[in-house]
């Protein structure tokens, strides 16, 4: 079967799948359902069979099976496997409860702990620059120090909910508050901007391999 | 629910401060903007948000009332006036007729009472049934004061919400604050305007969607014109494909491409590098000419290459990459050379964990299914103090985050990411930080790197592509706004 789908029969089957999709073009139609329904489902049957395979059965089930005595430990991740099973029907989920909250417990954990050391942290550090053209880097050091100072605090400021609009008023800081909003605003849209072209930049990278793939591998062209 | 007088959001009861814009919620009455909802103070004439008139320009003509003679009744004198609206029943619409419920404060009465069509006399008056009554939301009003105020309605036509029956649920409708002024109390012009134009909305027929729009002239250029924009991406990718050679011929190299360079160039043979697969096909088209260059020059570098992923298609996709590009490269074998541990579950424990896999016995490798000891590639490999260098091939920002928190802050270890074009501009701060040492950056970061290596391969292949169709989207842009400016200085005139 895996050399069949390697072969000339395989190019022909991912050939049509593509030609399906691209049929999107034309609008929504049958094929093109097909072709998304099949992915999905080829999808989900791969992560399953990964699991299995390459998871439960040689890293759980066989050593437990094979050698029991030195594997007990094993048990235990069984156990709480098993126990999420009980989450199928709400008069039993609270018999897995037990393992929801190991699984999160240790998530969280590890994610918090990484987040603030790793991240939070050293970001920080990374955003204290220097606004001296000799510590810079020369004015475009300056410049690009000074481009980050401003971005980061404008979108702090407009993510920054609590302020006391009318109390600002009134102490004629109103403007203060529009100048780091605008700012923040500009910041935003301009990384949501950066955001939207690299992903055109991806999915265009994707369009030119079934490119290559149609004119090359299936037309023989290339 | 409390109104913002900034942005007019509705906040629950009880809140200082509005959700969406952070102002201090007003506790004292206010009047409130009959376009706008918000909130503004008692003396204003227009709305500070968006300058809807509050008040009207004069004092419209006398007109009779439903009810009976003109004058008999006063906004003050309804059944309301006597207490404070209750919070959560605040109307949208109310305008004068808000700021008469305040206690206190007394309405002054521009116009006796006048029926919502400013008339009457010729329209129909009917009793709201008992039925529709029912559909109402519960509300405080006394029950008997409200009736004698509510059971009339003048009704435009004996075809009411027909226009709207397939549109908007007449149990939303009913479920509107039940406020007498807007049935019975003093209307505005601009009050009459809204109600006329929302009495011709409902009152029309529904029209069927196969009847709005005809296809035309109009249509039929608008479907030329979308397949002329598919066909110039084709030919913009399909041409240079079929003409082969490279274009641009050559790249500016980025400081973040280099210092990748530089870093994989600083292995010495025989060091331990731990290369993460993080992708799946969506992505495979951009980071699998990353990984065959850069497997290829670590290779060279004689470095033993340890393979894993995070990703449940990130094993059959690497060892595509290792066969192609590695297998017999530099006389390179599996297990000696390196060795592909597969597909490791759970996501930031499993990164953390890479490390003491390599001192379970338990461990099978993802080729061949033998024990990890067995394989040369990991002699003297004991955990993460023998890793010299982490690289990771990463699909989406998660992923490189997991490595840089779970693996490079907390051992030390150097790292380096070749990552899709899509999540460039969330792993460079790591990059400027330090944390990430060298970044390749989609299709154009692995066409730099083949020039870095001065082997041309797959990527430089599709850089050609690439550029002609940015090239293409670029002139399509500038034509786009070019015609809106064109078509909007036309009208102009």
């Amino acid at each position: 079967m895996e050399q069949w789908l390697s072969g000339p029969a395989g190019t022909w089957v991912a050939a049509t799948l593509t030609l399906m999709v691209f049929s999107f073009l034309l609008g929504d139609n049958p094929l093109y359902r097909l072709a998304e329904h099949l992915l999905l489902g080829a999808t989900v049957a791969y992560a399953v069979v990964v699991a299995v395979q390459q998871v439960l059965i040689p890293r759980l089930l066989d050593p437990l099976a094979r050698d029991p005595s030195n594997n007990w430990v094993l048990s235990v991740p069984l156990m709480l496997g098993l126990l999420l099973l009980s989450k199928v029907r709400a008069s039993t989920a609270w018999v897995g409860n037990s393992a929801v909250a190991f699984i999160l417990g240790v998530g969280v954990a590890l994610a918090i702990g990484g987040a603030l050391s790793s991240s939070l942290v050293p970001q920080v550090q990374a955003s204290l620059l220097s606004l001296s053209p000799e510590e810079a880097g020369g004015n475009v050091g300056l410049l690009r120090n000074l481009t980050l100072l401003l971005g980061t605090v404008g979108s702090l400021a407009y993510f920054y909910f609590t302020v006391d609009g009318r109390r600002l008023a009134l102490r004629g800081r109103a403007a203060l508050r529009n100048f780091w909003w605008a700012i923040g605003r500009w910041a935003i849209m301009i990384t949501l901007g950066a955001l939207f072209a690299n992903g055109l930049v991806s999915r265009l990278t994707l369009l030119i391999d079934r490119f290559q793939f149609l004119l090359g591998d299936w037309l023989q062209l290339l | 629910m409390i109104y913002c007088a900034e942005c007019g959001t509705a906040n629950r009861e009880g809140s200082h401060f509005c959700n969406h814009c952070g102002a201090r919620l007003q506790a004292e009455p206010g009047r409130p903007c009959p376009m706008c909802s918000s909130l503004n103070d008692l003396q204003a004439e227009a709305c500070a948000r968006c300058g809807a008139r509050l008040v009207p320009l004069e004092a419209p003509p006398l007109m009779p009332s439903a009810e009976g003679t003109p004058g008999e009744a006063k906004p003050s004198e309804g059944p309301v006036a006597e207490g404070p609206a209750p919070e959560g029943e605040r109307p949208r619409g109310g305008g004068l007729e808000e700021a008469s419920l305040e206690p206190g404060v007394e309405p002054t009465p521009l116009r006796p009472e006048a029926s919502l069509e400013g008339g009457g006399s010729t329209q129909e008056e009917i009793t709201i049934s008992q039925e529709i009554e029912s559909e109402r939301a519960p509300e405080r009003h006394e029950p008997s004061r409200r009736a004698t105020r509510m059971p009339t309605l003048t009704a435009p036509s004996p075809e009411l919400l027909t226009g709207i029956a397939q549109s908007i649920s007449p149990g939303a409708i009913f479920a509107l604050p039940h406020t007498p002024t807007a049935l019975g109390g003093p209307s505005s012009p601009w009050g009459e305007e809204q109600a006329a134009t929302f009495q011709g909305v409902i009152a029309a027929q529904p029209i069927l969607k196969e009847e709005v729009a005809p296809a035309g002239p109009g249509d039929l250029a608008t479907s030329v014109l979308r397949w002329l924009l598919y066909l110039l991406i084709a030919v913009s990718i399909g041409v240079p494909l079929l003409a082969g050679g490279r274009f641009p011929p050559q790249l500016s190299i980025t400081s973040a491409t280099r210092a990748f360079f530089n870093a994989l160039e600083d292995i010495a043979p025989g060091q331990v590098v731990l290369v993460a697969h993080d992708y799946d096909l969506g992505t495979f088209a951009e980071l699998s000419p990353q990984a065959a260059t850069i497997l290829q020059h670590l290779a060279e570098r004689g470095a033993r290459l340890i393979n894993v992923s995070l990703t449940p298609q990130g094993p059959a996709l690497a060892e595509r990459v290792l066969a192609e590009s590695l297998e017999g490269y530099r006389g390179y074998h599996y297990g000696v050379d390196y060795l592909q541990l597969g597909y490791l579950s759970g996501e930031d424990i499993a990164a953390r964990a890479v490390g003491e896999l390599f001192l379970d016995p338990r461990r099978l490798d993802y080729r061949e299914g033998r024990p990890l000891g067995e394989f040369a590639a990991l002699h003297d490999v004991g955990g993460w103090k023998d890793i010299d260098l982490v690289v990771v091939l990463a699909a989406d920002p998660a992923a490189l985050r997991r490595w840089v928190e779970q693996v490079q802050g907390p051992y030390g270890r150097t790292l380096v990411a070749g990552v899709s074009a899509q999540v460039d501009p969330l792993a460079r701060p790591y990059y400027r930080s330090g944390q990430v040492r060298g970044l390749l950056s989609g299709l154009v970061g692995a066409a730099e790197y083949e020039q870095l290596r001065a082997r041309p391969a797959e990527a430089s292949t599709m850089l050609g592509p690439l550029s002609l169709a940015h090239v293409a989207i670029v002139l399509l842009v500038l034509l786009a706004n070019l015609e809106v400016l064109l078509a909007r200085a036309l009208r102009r005139p």
